[in-house]
């Protein structure tokens, strides 16, 4: 047998592994060789497709965005994944749910970590989606058609929120039993709804029959209010923001990509420019 | 061993050389139409994106542990009870608010102002760029409204001490601090002349100084626009009142259903 470089074995094995029909069954294309194949990559695979096959250049450049929106979006995808596994190790019941973050902590495999990962990541997203929302204001990006896009947005930054108040109260130790105490609090004091708020006496609102007592499922935070708000954590609002953060992303390409200014800068002259940096013309290739 | 390979993956020959377009003295250096493939360009970014952040949490994992007090205790309220950090702007309001205010009504209107915000902004132009000229209103508005947003979630998380007295941080929680001002009510009538002007006062008074602002947008966006910022600049308004001057209630209102105290 010939000698071969390691190289050219690769090549075989890659050539190999492509050409069987298995593989072919699974990947319905070749990886990309030339512009048609990657702008079909963008058209027909089911992960890409949310993008057109072109963007404008102005919205890869790094300060249209600073990546804002996709990091928020990474922040959530780590956060499921974390969360599912996690789900794995705890039980929303009071007599042990304290006992679980223990052992996630102490017994389970890598438990400390991903429960670290978790929790940070969670305080991230909240982070990031104020800023996210901040730089789309700077920019602008709000404006027509663009209006309805930033409606979705605020709505998920208020999911955001609660996402992370329900998460608050998990690990059932002092810090959680106490800030959605005084979170809920705020509740009790909704006009008219809550029991504590102003015109309460109009609806005969008490402890036991307000707004405040929908929300935990009791007068005070329990066992009802720990398991109403794992099931708001870990199924109702992770479903409700997915299904708004599709049609943010649907609505982005659908109103035109990212914000882009409505015609080229001015001339030299109405503003300051910068100076042009012509095409350059393709370096000659070395050749072997 | 590279030298004798064929690569797999052969890069296309080079385009032939073409004269540059001619194109007006703008920045930035590519035409305004200019597109380029999403796929890898675009692609190569969000992956990068999504390991970076994937990256920082690992790492930040690996240094920091998640915090975990001792088990919860209906019995034991710590002194002071915090909400998490990005609820401690409301918090911090109780100070100068009743709940329901600081609770319910200040973030309904931060929301709710934060949605009509592009139905109200009706100017298209501006769009896709950081600016500053030609929209000073909006950027001072959200500006000054993101900067109470952020220092009161400071002060509640860094400068709170037992029975949520102001302690610097560096201040020991041992002194006791007691409430040393007794606040008290603006009689009836000065509130609600106060309260009553400064809502007719401040919904007419901008639209007859800005005339020309004011049939530009119409009476209705006109109205939904000073109305919010009305009361986001109670919001201020109201601290400095309890702060200096020892305010409690501007007014306070008791009727047959209940009171209700601003």
């Amino acid at each position: 047998m010939a000698k071969r470089s390691m190289w050219e074995l690769w090549e075989l094995l890659l050539k190999t592994v492509q050409s069987n029909k298995v593989w072919k069954t699974i990947f319905r294309r070749e990886y990309p060789q030339d512009d048609l194949g990657r702008m079909r990559v963008m058209t027909q695979n089911f992960w890409l497709h949310i993008h057109p096959p072109k963007v404008y250049k102005n919205s890869i450049k790094m300060t249209t965005s600073f990546g804002l929106g996709t990091i928020t979006f990474a922040l959530f995808l780590l956060l499921v994944v974390t969360g599912i596994l996690l789900m794995f190790y705890y039980v929303p019941d009071t007599r042990r749910a304290y006992q679980d973050m223990k052992d996630i902590e102490f017994v389970v495999s890598y438990g400390m970590l991903l429960r670290n990962m978790h929790r940070w990541a969670a305080h991230a997203m909240v982070l990031l989606a104020i800023v996210h929302m901040m730089r789309v204001f700077y920019a602008g990006a709000y404006k027509t058609p663009r209006e309805f896009n930033w409606v979705i947005g605020v709505i998920l930054l208020v999911l955001t929120f609660l996402l992370s108040f329900t998460g608050y109260l998990l690990p059932w130790d002092q810090l959680a039993i106490w800030a959605i105490t005084v979170g809920t609090n705020m509740g009790g004091a909704t006009p008219i709804l809550g029991n504590e708020g102003p015109f309460h006496e109009i609806l005969g609102m008490r402890q036991d029959n307000d707004v405040r007592f929908v929300l935990l499922g009791g007068t005070i935070v329990g066992q009802s209010g720990l398991l109403r708000f794992y099931v708001l954590h870990c199924i109702f609002l992770p479903v409700v923001a997915m299904f708004l953060i599709s049609i943010h992303f649907w609505r982005v390409r659908k109103d035109g990509g990212l914000a882009r200014p409505l015609k080229p800068k001015p001339l030299p002259g109405q503003a300051a420019a910068k100076p042009v940096v012509a095409p350059k013309p393709p370096a000659p290739t070395a050749q072997g | 061993m590279a030298e004798s390979a064929v690569p797999i993956n052969p890069a296309p020959a080079p385009k032939p050389a073409v004269a540059p377009v001619a194109r007006p003295a703008v920045a930035p250096p590519w035409a305004y139409d200019e597109k380029v493939l999403c796929y890898p360009n675009m692609i190569f970014h969000e992956l990068v994106l999504c390991l970076g952040t994937l990256v920082v949490i690992w790492a930040w994992s690996i240094i920091m542990d998640a915090p975990l007090e001792e088990a919860a205790n209906p019995n034991l309220t710590p002194n002071p009870s915090r909400a998490p950090w990005y609820f401690l702007g409301l918090q911090e309001l109780l100070v100068y608010f009743d709940p329901w205010i600081a609770g319910v009504l200040l973030p309904q209107f931060i929301v709710q102002g934060l949605i009509i915000l592009p139905y109200v902004d009706t100017n298209p132009e501006q769009q896709g760029y950081y600016s500053y000229r030609g929209r000073e209103l909006e950027f001072w508005v959200m500006s000054s409204g993101f900067i109470m947003w952020f220092v009161l979630i400071m002060v509640g998380s860094t400068m709170r001490g037992p029975s949520w007295q102001f302690y610097l941080p560096w201040e020991s929680w041992l002194e006791h601090k007691a409430d040393a001002s007794s606040t008290q009510n603006l009689p009836f009538s000065v509130g609600l002349l106060l309260f009553g002007g400064y809502f007719t006062v401040g919904m007419a008074l901008p639209g007859l100084i800005f005339r020309e602002w004011f049939e530009e947008k119409g009476i209705i966006r006109y109205s939904i626009i000073v109305s919010h910022l009305l009361v986001m600049l109670a919001v201020p308004i109201k601290m400095i009142l309890r702060l200096f001057f020892n305010v409690k209630y501007v007014l306070a209102v008791s009727t047959p259903i209940g009171s209700i105290n601003f």
